[in-house]
C-alpha cells in the first residue's frame, strides 16, 4: 500500500483504503479501480490524497526488493557484529512487509 | 603540506559567498533577527517580497516532512508555527536546490528523504520541536554541494575513488580531500551563523558521539541518513550502508524496533514527498507533480 498524491493517480490503480470526506462520509471504496472519469471527479471534490495498492509509483518502497538489496548495501559491513543484527532485524521487517502485501494482494484478486 | 591543501580548500569553499543562488533576502533577515525589537511580521514581509522563494518556502513547508500538509498558506503562518531557524534552513536549502540537482544527481532526494526520516525519528523519541531535526537532516550534506561548486576536480576525483575502491562517500573524501563533508558543514554552518544545533548535526552526523551540545540533533541525523540510505531513496553519492552508531539509539533512548515505526512512516510518506521539487518547469501554483 502506498500513499500518494491525486496528482500522480493513474487509471487502473487499485484504492488500498476508501476515500473519505473530511465529516467522514465514504466517497469510494476500499479496491476500487481508478479511472480517468474518476480521477478528475475527486479533484473536483478536493481530494488531493489516496491509499493505492502495491508500490506502482516508487521502487525504494517495495518491502520485497529492499529486502533483497540488504546484502549489497552491508556488503562492507560483515566483520562488525552490530551491523550484522541490524542488517537481520532489516530483513525480517522488510520480509513480513512484504508477506503482508503479497496477502493483501492475494485477497483482491479472490 | 597537507595543512596547505586544507587551508586552500577551505578558503575556496568559503568563497561560496560568491555563488549567485544564495538569495540576499538572507542576509536581510539574519540582520532584522539580530534586533530584538524586530516582530515576525516585519520578516515575513522581507521574505514575501521574494515571491518565488516563498512559493518554494510554502511548498517546502506544506510537505509531509514538517508534518502539517497543506494548512500552512502565508509566509508569516510558517515563521510562527516553524521558527525562524526552520525557515532559514529551508531557504538555504531551495535556493541550493538547482546547483544540488546539477552537481550531485540523487542528492536532492537523499537530502528530503533524510529530512523525512530524521524527523519521524525526532517525533518517535519524543523530542521538542520535531521540525528543527528535519531541516538538519535536509541540510546534512550541503558540504558536498558546496564542495562541487567550488572544488570541481577534486569533486570529481572523489566520485572515482568511490567507484574504483568501493569506498563511501566520506572515506573517499577523506581519501582525497583529506577531510570529509563534515568539516565543510561545520565551516558553512559557522560561516552562514547558523544555529548551533543546525550546526552541530551537520558536523557531527557521522560521528554523533563527538556531539557535544546537541548530542539529540547529531544522532536524530545519523539514524535518519542510515534509514534513506536503506530504502535507497537518492543517493548521497555511494551506495553503501552506513554503519549504526549503536550509542546514537540509546542517545535517542529508542531501540532497533522502535524504527520499524519509522519505517513504515517513511515509506508511506515517501512518494508524496518526492514530489517537493523546485524544477522550473514546475510552477510555483502547482502542486508537487513529480515526473515520471
Amino acid at each position: 500500500m502506498q500513499k500518494i498524491p491525486l496528482t500522480l493517480a493513474q487509471p487502473g490503480m487499485k484504492l488500498a483504503k476508501a476515500i473519505t470526506k473530511a465529516n467522514g462520509m465514504a466517497i469510494v471504496g476500499s479496491g476500487v479501480e481508478l479511472t480517468e472519469a474518476l480521477i478528475d471527479r475527486l479533484d473536483g471534490m478536493g481530494i488531493d490524497k489516496i491509499f493505492v495498492v502495491g508500490d506502482a509509483v516508487s521502487a525504494s518502497q517495495n518491502p520485497s526488493e529492499r529486502a533483497l538489496r540488504l546484502d549489497h548495501l552491508f556488503r562492507r559491513l560483515g566483520d562488525d557484529a552490530y551491523m550484522v543484527k541490524v542488517k537481520a532485524h532489516l530483513r525480517e521487517y522488510f520480509t513480513i512487509k512484504a508477506a503482508a502485501d503479497a496477502a493483501v494482494a492475494a485477497q483482491d484478486k479472490g | 603540506m597537507e595543512e596547505d591543501l586544507k587551508t586552500s580548500a577551505k578558503g575556496k569553499i568559503l568563497s561560496i559567498r560568491d555563488l549567485p543562488t544564495l538569495p540576499r533576502v538572507l542576509d536581510e533577515v539574519s540582520r532584522l533577527v539580530q534586533n530584538p525589537n524586530t516582530t515576525i511580521e516585519a520578516i515575513a514581509k522581507v521574505i514575501s517580497r521574494d515571491q518565488v522563494l516563498s512559493a518554494k518556502v510554502l511548498k517546502m513547508v506544506n510537505s509531509p516532512v514538517y508534518g502539517f500538509p497543506g494548512r500552512i498558506s502565508s509566509i508569516q503562518h510558517s515563521l510562527v508555527l516553524l521558527g525562524f531557524n526552520v525557515i532559514r534552513g529551508v531557504i538555504i536549502s531551495t535556493s541550493v536546490f538547482d546547483i544540488m540537482a546539477k552537481a550531485m544527481e540523487g542528492l536532492w532526494e537523499h537530502s528530503i528523504g533524510c529530512a523525512l526520516a530524521t524527523g519521524l525519528i525526532a517525533r518517535k523519541a519524543g523530542l521538542k520541536d520535531p521540525e528543527e531535526y528535519s531541516v538538519c537532516g535536509l541540510l546534512h550534506d550541503l558540504g558536498k554541494v558546496v564542495a562541487a561548486v567550488q572544488l570541481p576536480d577534486l569533486h570529481k576525483a572523489v566520485g572515482e575513488t568511490v567507484r574504483s575502491q568501493d569506498l563511501r562517500w566520506l572515506e573517499a573524501e577523506k581519501a582525497v580531500l583529506g577531510f570529509g563533508h563534515d568539516r565543510i558543514n561545520s565551516w558553512l554552518a559557522e560561516h552562514w551563523h547558523l544555529p548551533p544545533n543546525i550546526k552541530e548535526a551537520m558536523g557531527s552526523h557521522h560521528f554523533p558521539e563527538r556531539a557535544q551540545l546537541y548530542p539529540l540533533h547529531a544522532a536524530a541525523v545519523h539514524v535518519g541518513d542510515f534509514v534513506v540510505r536503506v530504502f535507497e531513496y537518492g543517493s548521497g553519492g555511494d551506495d553503501q550502508a552506513v554503519p549504526l552508531n549503536p550509542q546514537a539509539l540509546k542517545t535517542l533512548n529508542i531501540s532497533l524496533s522502535d524504527l520499524d515505526s519509522v519505517l513504515d512512516g517513511f515509506a508511506e510518506d515517501l512518494s508524496e514527498v518526492s514530489g517537493v521539487n523546485f524544477m522550473p518547469e514546475d510552477g510555483p501554483a502547482s502542486s508537487g507533480a513529480a515526473a515520471g
